[in-house]
């Protein structure tokens, strides 16, 4: 199997993914389109394998956002940049349940860092920022995603990961 | 300017030039395609990137559309305190992904 990463094409077959977890299921059939295209608040990317390059076997959505300086606590301006904190949120990351444990979850946040680097590169990114859900915190915390305090308590946990990580995991030989 | 190429690559017959000169082309534009992008780099570390205005035309566009985020003002200040810090090093997980 060749499996290859591009964004999300509208003849690709999205509603037969199935990654177990109806949400995200839904959000890749019904609303990753429209998200990207039409209304442009997140793409979409998508794993698919080159002999049969239109069935979905993963995929991950990507958006930027900032947050704006002074809405940080004062005791934390000195060590942030004077201006708007940009950020690359990694929205969704799903597998389909056919295809899991063969290392698709970690190709597909594979290539979500190296957008990010390239987005950042482009035009400035401090951090990625991913909702997760709780049984997948510890999968993202391999990758060195920081779980941030101060969330519900249930429902997803917002986790961190500092671009200037990923650049240093890139210099590493 | 063909001559001498094919002289340096020992190369004897146009179509094996040809075959070759098309072989590189088809895996820029594969790489481009999919966004990368496509350096040359020196034993010292030095790159240098290869750009040619005709593989940009392939080349996806990455801009990335944005959005609003809602934060509980304790997340703001988690998220205020990590990014204020020096940078965690990279798990060798993370090592692995970049380097795949």
């Amino acid at each position: 199997m060749a499996v290859l990463i591009r964004r999300l094409e509208e003849p690709d077959q999205v509603e037969l993914f199935d990654c177990g977890d109806e949400p995200l299921n839904n959000y890749l059939d019904r609303h990753a389109w429209a998200n990207q295209q039409k209304i442009s608040i997140g793409v979409t990317y998508v794993a698919i394998d080159e002999g049969a390059p239109r069935i979905v076997l993963g995929y991950f959505t990507l958006a930027t956002a900032s947050v704006p300086r002074d809405a940080f606590p004062k005791k934390y301006a000195r060590g942030l940049p004077p201006y708007d904190l940009p950020l690359i949120l990694l929205a969704r990351l799903a597998v389909d349940r056919r295809f899991s444990g063969k290392g698709l979850g970690h190709a597909l946040i594979s290539e979500a860092f190296k957008i990010a680097l390239r987005v950042a590169d482009d035009v400035g990114c401090r951090c990625i920022i991913a909702d997760v859900y709780r049984d997948r915190i510890d999968w993202y915390a391999r990758y060195g995603f920081v779980a941030l305090e101060g969330g519900a308590p249930s429902g997803p946990q917002r986790m961190f990961l500092d671009i200037r990580t990923l650049r240093m995991a890139l210099k590493q030989p | 300017m063909v001559r001498g190429l094919k002289r340096e690559l020992q190369l004897s017959s146009n179509t094996d030039f040809l075959s070759d000169a098309v072989a590189l082309f088809r895996w820029a534009v594969g790489e481009r395609k999919r966004g990368y992008r496509i350096f040359s780099e020196a034993t010292t570390g030095e790159r240098k990137e290869l750009v040619l205005p005709r593989l940009e035309r392939v080349a996806p566009e990455l801009a990335l559309p944005r959005v609003e985020i809602s934060w509980t003002p304790r997340e703001m200040e988690s998220l205020a305190e990590l990014a204020s810090k020096e940078p965690g090093p990279p798990t060798e997980t993370l090592l692995q992904a970049m380097r795949g």
